[in-house]
């Protein structure tokens, strides 16, 4: 059932067997994984069914790093979250993700890709994308073939795209279920721990208008963002003051975002097959190029992947809003979700169309070809120095707002550059055209348009030791026996991939992990 | 047989249409200005849009000033076979295009890959704009 937390009686308590924060793509996950069992789930939702600005405000928050977008656009505050406006781009991180890297530093998760496969494939169920595969070789639709690239070292990958709309299609089924309590406008503000049991004991929360109340459960799932996990952990310093998990100084440190890059222009030679690139295969796929494993070894470089775009849509998605962030714009000022869906995805960087047009002339013979622009969604290495920390400032609830310091450098522009290299060789050697690498801004060192994809990871990352992470491979927190993780901030190194796959697989693997821990605790 | 500077010229101005379909040479089929001379008219079958494949090769050289000469970017493109030119089997527009064309391809395959203006291009179609850029100021 839904609850209204304003009409909650001040200073109440709620008991609960399992306390979910949030009710993005990973808290509606686990609910949804408790539902019918004979545990008492309490669901908490900063805000409620439909976007609220008084309640989005709450992310408020300061950027001191690399330019970012203001904090209160990034991510949605209500029911659902921000898969409210997501692109559904949906794809698995790859093994050579998971590995200790020996040229990325702080690489390698306590995990295998083979462990989170069978949770992958059931993630494929929540998220509405049907036969689990992403391999080209199972491509079966001739219409749609990979382009037939020179040598191993850039290969087609396949992505797919969700449609499902969490805070939508899971409402009803929350709401219905008996043993599933989701209150709405209702605020975790801090964790109380007992410092002799090292667990939490009490989550408080409270209202907008000033209402508060306490949540008593024998487990607590944080799972509010990446930015947001690291601001309930560190404003839980009533009992340790440098925050609840952050006995090392971990908790907000490796801030990760995948990089959107606009890196290079690829010119066909002539007309080639390119639908599988641009309108995707009969089973919604799309393709893109990636560098293999051997490749990214070889080359020492991050994983990445590049997505094609012809460039004739480029000014049509100026036209309507380029990217997230008018999104949200449009959202705000009240536009239906519907006419701002389609261009979520495509963000452009403003490119030198002077120059693109010369060269047009030069290499292509005649208008049967179009170019395209390769978009690059690129991992982003692990920083230590890349973190959220809290900021002085406070919000209207009382906690402490947030302070991002974003940072990337050598290793992904190193990362760009050898990609564009790879590809232009591949297609070079293939016959099948050229590529034209979009010059840096002559001030950045990056393309114009460099940003970052909506995906913030890193801030919990995993690690079996707790001086190198905040949680342990099942995304319990260090020394805090009750007190669990779920979502992107869990990830140890981001690979290419959107991430909100993994976040429901690794939310699903949990909510498995605790049903056992339940019933033998 | 022996091929000159200006035969070897000649030869590669009937490369309309390399193997690859896209090759820096075979694309530059846009319009351009006409010119007199037997070595200019080839080069201008060759060069459509003579300007842009100037600007291509005056880059290449501004870059590679040691291959300022057509005598050396003659050779830069031949290899080491000095009866590259000579072979039977080259004879014919056709079949020359097609060792062209397969020697860029084989460039990008063995990253012989130079950058002029942010364009990846194979050495030997970048070269080929410099000799049309030094022909015409020769």
């Amino acid at each position: 059932m839904f609850i209204d937390g304003r009409k909650i009686e001040d200073k109440a308590v709620i008991e609960a067997d399992i306390c979910i924060i949030g009710a993005g793509a990973a808290g509606i996950t686990l609910a949804r994984e408790f539902i019918g069992s004979s545990f008492n789930v309490c669901l908490l939702e900063s805000g409620g069914l439909e976007f609220d600005e008084e309640t989005q405000s709450l992310y408020n928050g300061k950027n001191i790093g690399y330019p970012y977008y203001d904090l209160d656009v990034l991510r949605l505050r209500y029911f659902g979250g921000t898969t409210n406006i997501w692109s559904g781009v949906s794809r698995p991180l790859d093994a050579i993700d998971f590995g200790v890297r020996s040229w990325v530093p702080y690489s390698g998760w306590p995990l295998e890709l083979a462990d989170l496969t069978p949770f992958y494939r059931r993630a494929h169920g929540t998220c509405q994308l049907g036969t689990y595969s992403y391999s080209l070789a199972e491509n079966k639709d001739s219409n749609a073939p990979g382009l037939p690239l020179k040598g191993d070292s850039i290969l087609t990958t396949l992505y797919r795209e969700s449609p499902v709309n969490f805070g939508q299609a899971y409402r009803d089924e929350i709401k219905n279920a008996d043993n599933i309590h989701t209150y709405l406008f209702s605020n975790a503000l801090t964790f109380e721990t007992d410092p002799n049991t090292s667990k939490v004991s009490q989550v408080t929360v409270g209202t907008l208008d000033g209402k508060r109340f306490r949540v008593k459960s024998r487990v607590y799932i944080l799972a509010t963002g990446g930015v947001e996990n690291v601001r309930l952990l560190l404003n839980s310093n009533q009992t340790y003051s440098g925050g609840l998990g952050n006995n090392h100084d971990l908790v907000g440190r490796f801030f990760m975002e995948h990089l959107s890059i606009t890196g290079a222009v690829y010119l066909p030679s002539q007309v080639q097959p390119m639908q599988l690139y641009v309108q995707g295969d009969a089973s919604e796929r799309h393709g893109a190029l990636v560098p293999s494993a051997k490749a990214q070894q070889r080359e020492e470089i991050l994983n990445i992947y590049g997505a094609l775009f012809p460039s004739s849509l480029r000014s049509g998605v100026k036209a309507v809003a380029p990217g997230l962030v008018s999104s949200m714009m449009a959202l705000r000022a009240n536009m239906s979700i519907d006419d701002i869906g389609e261009h979520v995805r495509r963000i452009s960087a403003d490119l030198d169309d002077l120059t693109l047009h010369t060269y047009r002339r030069v290499f292509r013979s005649g208008d049967v070809q179009r170019e395209y622009y390769i978009v690059y969604q690129m991992e982003h290495a692990p920083d230590f120095n890349s973190r959220v920390t809290l900021d002085t400032e406070r919000d209207r609830l009382g906690l402490q707002k947030v302070k991002l310091d974003w940072r990337f450098g050598d290793m992904e522009r190193k990362t760009l550059r050898r990609m564009n290299a790879m590809i232009a060789q591949a297609v070079g050697g293939a016959g099948l055209g050229r590529v034209r690498e979009i010059p840096d801004d002559g001030n950045s060192g990056w393309p114009p348009g460099v940003r970052g994809a909506w995906h913030q990871m890193g801030t919990t990352r995993m690690s079996q030791d707790p001086k190198k992470g905040v949680v342990d491979a099942n995304c319990q927190v260090h020394g805090v026996s009750n007190l669990f993780v779920s979502g992107s901030s869990v990830f140890p190194t981001s690979g290419c991939s959107s991430p909100t796959l993994t976040i429901v697989a690794l939310s699903i693997r949990l909510a498995d992990h605790l049903k056992q821990v339940l019933r033998t605790g | 047989m022996h091929t000159t500077r200006r035969a070897f010229l000649v030869k590669i101005t009937g490369l309309a249409t390399l193997a690859t379909g896209y090759s820096l040479a075979g694309q530059l089929l846009m319009k351009g200005n006409k010119t007199t001379s037997p070595l200019s008219d080839g080069l201008s079958r060759l060069l459509q849009h003579p300007e842009s494949a100037r600007l291509i090769g005056d880059e290449y050289l501004r870059q590679n000033p040691e291959e300022g000469s057509i005598r050396m970017l003659t050779q830069k493109i031949s290899g080491t076979d000095t009866q590259y030119l000579a072979r039977d089997d080259l004879q014919g527009p056709r079949a020359e295009a097609t060792s062209i064309g397969r020697q860029i391809r084989d460039d990008f395959w063995h990253g012989r890959i130079t950058q002029i203006d942010g364009w990846y291009l194979a050495e030997t179609e970048a070269r080929m704009c410099a000799l049309f850029s030094l022909q015409l100021t020769a």
